[in-house]
């Protein structure tokens, strides 16, 4: 993994289109801004694992048509 | 509209996978989404406002971008179902809802952010009773 160190106020760049901004610094707590086109999804990383998990549990199934059957919308 | 729909690789986890059919479980209030790529991976969906009263995802620009949608009419909701045992602790996942271009065939899994949040996990079957009709 590559490691830069910025300071506050500084940025990084990926490509030409993307800029990750340090906007504060305060204990162990950094705020970052980014600045990237509408096509980049933008996701905290445990949320991603989160989803991953789910559809990974909901994709590993074969399903009981007879109780499907008795489930009944609201 | 469409039944085969192309997700190229947004559904998180399955990134190498694009097509998927999509039909209703005959006789049940379910979809079925099946890859045609992967024969064993397969998804039961619903339609969210068969079952939830009030829910809301906003079609994002990048959401609207990426599947070229020209009216909100045009895009189909679903959310893919965790079924567990016992059948009433089945689960939900709001949060990452699958939204399907009807009209182009492009569909995408997009994660809800910001001040209003759902639950990948939330139980959604209310009353229901493996013995009852």
């Amino acid at each position: 993994m590559l490691i830069l160190t910025r300071k506050k106020g500084q940025s990084i760049m990926l490509d030409q289109n993307i800029e990750i901004h340090i906007a504060s610094v305060e204990g162990d707590q950094v705020k970052l801004g980014i600045k990237a086109p509408k096509d980049v999804v933008v996701l905290r990383k445990e949320l991603v694992e989160e989803i991953v998990t789910s559809n990974q549990e909901a994709a590993a199934q074969s399903f009981d048509i007879q109780l499907l059957k008795k489930a009944k919308k609201r | 509209m469409q039944s085969n729909f192309s997700f190229r690789g947004s559904i998180l986890g399955f990134e190498r996978l694009d097509m998927f059919s999509f039909n209703l479980i005959p006789d049940t209030a379910f979809y079925q989404l099946q890859s045609l790529e992967e024969k064993d991976i397969q998804f039961v969906v619903i339609n969210p406002f068969d079952w939830m009263t009030k829910y809301e995802v906003e079609l994002t620009e990048q959401v609207i971008t990426e599947l070229e949608l020209q009216e909100p009419n045009d895009a189909l909701v679903l959310n893919i179902v965790t079924l567990r045992t016992p059948f009433s602790n089945s689960t939900v996942n709001y949060s990452a809802p699958l939204i399907l271009n009807v009209v182009n065939g492009r569909a995408l899994q997009h994660v809800i952010q910001g001040k209003k949040t759902y639950s990948s996990r939330s139980p959604f079957l209310m009353n229901f009773s493996e013995e009852g009709n």
